[in-house]
């Protein structure tokens, strides 16, 4: 009330000043804040980033001193109080998860796609449902996928620890994977093909076969590559169920041994030319995902431009 | 996951307004339903298997849900110590996850200029990529030695570090609080994934008309952004759990593997898959009726969340689809 | 009638070619060479000769099959064995674990067989595997047995003695001493721990080093070591809480050193090879974390200042890690033994332990912990290697392949010979004594395919 009687003359500027005052101040508090708050999500960011960092710069600085020819090539051996640096190299266990990421893609994809496909053509209360089962599967703690290969080939089938249980325990894993991409993949194909298809009196099976799978094949090869690589970092499933072994094996019916796995054991070994070796190992299953998950993506990013 | 919309054109090549005159099922169509099929039982008999393989367990339901001790070879197994370990770690983490994730996830959408996205998309599913035994491995000679010597002694400088982390002096590498922080990294890709989606799903609309009303960048946040995607949001946090919940090799590497209910945060204890997965090896009988009788569990819990999650995310995007 | 001078003359030819010929034949004969071998009783090394006269300590002749047994040595019928035999799974004791691997892969191994890896899940799981049909070779601390308590519980092959007598061989593998280990750093060398503290110290009773106990039981507060304890304690360094580990899953090491603090400290906890968890047994120390097997208890140590277990004595031997040290403890006379003087002395110890418990082993009659006896470890413990007695039954994992039944019990015996003199000492372990190793290979004769003995098995055996 004070200003308005000051600057009677001139009617409400003073008020509008006053709003325009406190306008002003809680405007520019508002953007303090939203800077804060802005600066606080960019470090959230940063934070998520350090682990990565952090992790990656630990597994080359550890790991690629470990890395040689020998190391690939030459068997594990087992340090002793004469030679506690004799530890070998990792050739059973590169050839072990090259067996294993074979059988499982041979059990796993062609399931994966065409049931994906069923999914992505499909409206049925049971193809809705097998979505569900998809996803809550796809989810799941892979140390289950062990457990289940365990009761059957171990327990029930009575064949002990062999490379086809493992492989299976990774098939498992990669069933739903395979299929949700297959099933997006698919779908991603416009229906104005399908349509154009039929409408030219192209039997429906040929239509899928010839026209949308071919269209849909890079979301299906990327959505593949992505479950092989995530099979192949795995523990738990194949911890229970191959048995190890230090030859290098790769047979169905032997048990033979895995990076993941080879890495478990190395971890808590007392040797410290073990634990060192180990570094390595890592690295090697690290790169290995890493190029298979950038080759996927790549293969996506390409295709999607060629369809525009 | 986005999905588009259905094809309306389906199988038997007539679209879904004209369905009702009779479709012919050609032999295609029944052997993609046999694949179905094929999926659908892979999935029956995973469930079945590990529930009829722990049926002898289940005879004393009270031991593995409620017994405090597991006690090898010969029994009485009690889960107790693995579920409150289970719980402990991946509440914690979640609730760890959902703080830098969602700033992480913001920071993504509204500071990284768009070209600039894609990169930093990649490196957040590269962190995704990395299999949970590298996690494992580097908490373990890594992260588990410095918080020993760093970071051990200031938390237990803490006021009521008593009761949160436990009488000072334990101080083994390994503890429940270090598989926390190690669950904490592995799940934040997840939970980033999806509440980025989330987030960025909010109309763009929505958002021109906020800033057009001179609303600052955190005010569109705040009151437009999130509150519209809420539901999605703790989707994504229940299918970020129910990833922890079933973390098995990290946890197993650094969380000392000692069978007791413990509600100290810096002494040892172990999870559900964790113990499976370290006792598995030398169980026999009863012993492994009861392993799969925990992992029966797990699968319980870590499906209910999955679902629940699913559950959540489709709503968010029906509403934003209303909207 | 006298001779013609022709006749005596023939005669004399005759008689001088005579003695020209036996003289010149006796040089062939004495110097006729013969074939003289010696087998090393410490190296099982095989040196031939051929000489004249065999020298002192060579016996003449080419040795036998039998005793060429078990020595590497070529015409070793151990080292043969069929076609086909493809990986053997073993599992069981971490405290195995440097004898099993150093013999199963490697230079040194066994004759190229495959094995699988040893994922030493513990005395147990040697146990529960081979019960189950799925290893070959099971490796444990104790043997299976009522004496033990670790006749099984479920199934129908090993509940009870005359099943496990009738369906298993049980051999004595290796000979070895665990230690308690502790990590102090410097200037704690050599600390002594009586059973009765150790006892306290895992039921919680002493939870730091700086206790009164332990200082007067080395020799007081003004003894160096006794000052550094006690300035542990004023301090308030983080070392001085007793860090204790255990073992969370079975283990035969376990059982050696229950079983040790039961007779010699009178703990309520009897000898027990199984983790020490659940109602009623479980350790009642608070602060405590759980390993896995021997390596990791090791590592373990290694990086946690203060921390206190028990392990395998060989795993105080690897170089590179943290130094963790073996405390020195009372023998059954109440000296004082120090495990850390030296290996030799160490595995003295440990031998006096087998002797003093005399030869008559068996798997009722197992155990060598607290032996009566002067400079008699009382951590020692034999470890034993278990497998199926008809191999081609289906108990076994080697039913159907008779090569690898045949290379699973020659592996035994190579072992329990020639690995004792070869590996067992560089690996931390006493060579069997003479007594034990017959009694493997008398049991590994019994050990058959279809009736047909496997230890002796040539190459023209049928099964």
């Amino acid at each position: 009330m004070m200003n308005t009687m000051q600057h009677d003359a001139n009617g409400t500027t003073s008020t509008r000043d006053y709003i325009r005052q406190r306008a002003d101040q809680l405007r520019a508090r508002r953007l303090a804040v939203s800077k804060v708050m802005i600066i606080l999500c960019g470090a959230a960011l940063v934070l998520t980033a350090i682990p990565l960092v952090v992790l990656i710069e630990q597994l080359i600085v550890r790991g690629v001193s470990q890395i040689s020819w020998g190391f690939f090539t030459q068997l594990p051996q087992s340090p002793t109080l004469s030679a506690p640096n004799a530890v070998g190299g990792v050739s059973n266990a590169v050839v072990g998860t090259l067996a294993l990421a074979l059988y499982a893609s041979i059990m796993a994809i062609p399931v994966g796609v065409l049931t994906g496909v069923y999914l992505a053509e499909s409206d049925s209360k049971f193809a809705e449902a097998m979505r569900i089962v998809a996803q809550t599967m796809a989810g799941a703690p892979s140390i289950l996928m062990g457990l289940f290969a365990f009761s059957v080939f171990v327990k029930y089938m009575h064949l002990g620890f062999t490379a086809l249980a493992g492989a299976f325990a990774l098939a498992v894993l990669m069933l739903p994977v395979v299929t949700i991409s297959t099933e997006i993949a698919v779908r991603n194909v416009p229906s104005t093909l399908r349509e154009a298809g039929l409408a030219l009196g192209v039997k429906p099976h040929k239509v899928s076969l010839r026209i949308v799978i071919p269209s849909a094949l890079s979301g299906i090869v990327t959505g593949s590559l992505l479950a092989i690589a995530r099979a192949v970092g795995e523990t738990a499933p194949v911890l229970l169920v191959i048995g190890g072994g230090y030859i290098n094996e790769w047979r169905p019916l032997n048990p033979v041994s895995a990076l993941p796995l080879s890495i478990f054991m190395g971890a808590k070994s007392v040797w410290p030319a073990q634990r060192a070796q180990v570094w390595g190992i890592a690295l090697v299953l690290v790169a290995f995902v890493f190029i298979l998950s950038l080759t996927a993506r790549l293969w996506a990013g390409r295709s999607a431009k060629g369809r525009k | 996951m986005s999905m588009r919309t259905p094809n309306l054109t389906n199988l038997s090549g007539r679209s879904a307004e004209n369905s009702s005159a009779g479709r012919s099922r050609g032999w295609y169509h029944w052997l993609l339903v046999a694949f179905g099929a094929v999926f659908a039982f892979v999935s029956f008999a995973f469930v079945a298997s590990i529930a009829i393989y722990s049926a002898p367990a289940w005879a004393h339901p009270g031991q593995i849900l409620g017994g405090s001790g597991w006690q090898s070879p010969t029994g009485p197994y009690g889960g107790l110590p693995m579920i409150v370990g289970t719980l402990e770690t991946s509440l914690i983490a979640i609730f760890l996850a959902c703080i830098v994730g969602l700033g992480t996830s913001i920071a993504i959408i509204f500071m990284i200029p768009k070209r600039l996205r894609t990169i930093v998309a990649t490196l957040v599913e590269l962190l995704a990529a990395i299999p949970s035994i590298i996690y494992g491995l580097w908490g373990f000679l890594v992260l588990a030695p410095y918080m020993f010597n760093h970071v051990d002694p200031i938390l237990n400088k803490l006021p009521f570090a008593g009761t949160i982390f436990g009488p000072p002096g334990q101080q083994f590498g390994a503890s429940l609080l270090l598989a926390t922080f190690v669950l904490a990294i592995m799940i934040l890709p997840t939970f980033i994934a999806i509440s980025r989606e989330v987030l960025a799903a909010v109309p763009n609309d929505l958002l021109e008309a906020s800033y057009s009303l001179g609303a600052t960048r955190w005010q569109v946040i705040k009151d437009v952004v999130l509150p519209t995607s809420k539901i999605g949001l703790v989707g994504a946090a229940f299918l970020a759990l129910a990833r922890a919940t079933g973390e098995t090799v990290a946890v197993a590497l650094v969380a000392g593997g000692v069978a007791r209910v413990q509600f100290h945060l810096l002494y040892p204890g172990t999870s559900i898959a964790a113990w499976i997965a370290t006792q598995f090896g030398e169980a026999q009988g009863n012993e492994i009726s009861a392993l799969m009788a925990l992992g029966l569990l797990l699968m319980i819990l870590n499906f209910g969340l999955s679902l629940i999650s699913r559950s959540l995310v489709t709503r968010q995007r029906k509403q934003l689809a209303k909207v | 009638m006298k001779l013609s001078n022709t006749f005596k003359s023939t005669v004399a030819v005759l008689f001088t070619a005579a003695g020209l010929v036996s003289i010149a034949s006796v040089p062939s004969s004495a110097a006729a060479k013969v074939s003289c071998y010696e087998l090393s009783k410490t190296t099982d090394v095989l040196t031939t000769k051929t000489a004249t006269k065999c020298p002192s300590g060579y016996t003449k002749g080419t040795p036998s099959a039998t005793l060429l047994q078990g020595t590497n040595n070529t015409g070793d019928i151990d080292l043969y064995h069929g076609t086909g035999v493809g990986t053997l799974a073993i599992n069981g004791s971490s405290f195995d674990t440097s004898l099993v691997t150093a013999t199963t892969s490697g230079s040194g191994d066994f004759n190229g067989v495959a094995f699988s890896s040893y994922a030493h899940s513990g005395s147990g799981g040697g146990r529960s595997g081979i019960e189950a049909g799925t290893l070959n070779i099971g490796f444990s601390d104790q043997p299976i047995s009522a004496a033990a308590g670790t006749l099984a519980t479920t199934g129908t092959v090993a509940n009870t003695t005359a099943e496990v007598q009738s369906n298993f061989i049980q051999v004595p593998y290796l000979l070895g001493g665990a230690v308690v280990a502790y990590n102090l750093g410097n200037g704690f060398d050599n600390l002594k721990l009586t059973a009765s503290e150790i006892a306290q110290i895992y039921n919680g009773a002493i939870t730091t080093w700086s206790n009164p106990q332990i200082v007067a039981t080395n020799g007081g507060a003004k003894t160096a070591i006794g000052i550094a304890l006690t300035k542990l304690g004023t301090s308030g360094s983080a070392e001085n809480t007793i860090k204790v580990c255990y073992r969370n899953a079975s283990s035969g090491t376990t059982y050696a050193f229950t079983d040790y603090l039961h007779q010699a400290a009178g703990t309520t906890q009897v000898a027990s090879g199984n983790a020490m968890e659940g109602t009623g047994n479980a350790w009642t120390a608070t602060n405590v974390v759980g390993e896995g097997d021997n390596g990791s208890m090791a590592s373990t140590l290694a990086t946690t200042p203060g921390a206190i277990g028990y392990v395998e004595y060989s795993y105080l031997l690897v170089p590179g890690n943290a130094k963790i040290q073996g405390a020195e403890l009372q023998d059954h006379d109440g000296v004082w033994l120090n495990p850390n003087v030296s290996t030799p002395t160490m595995l003295g110890y440990i031998a006096n332990a087998a002797a003093a418990a005399g030869s008559n082993i068996t798997s009722e009659n197992f155990s060598i912990v607290n032996e009566a006896g002067k400079n008699v470890w009382p951590l020692a413990t034999y470890s034993w290697a278990i497998v199926a007695k008809s191999q081609s039954s289906s108990i076994s994992a080697a039913a159907g392949n008779p090569s690898a039944a045949e290379a699973v019990v020659k592996y035994l015996d190579w072992e329990t010979h020639y690995a004792q003199v070869a590996d067992a000492s560089n690996n931390g372990y006493v060579p069997l004594p003479a007594a034990a190793a017959a009694y493997a290979r008398s049991l590994l004769g019994q050990v058959q395919y279809n009736t047909t003995e496997l230890l002796t098995a040539t190459s023209s055996t049928t099964f």
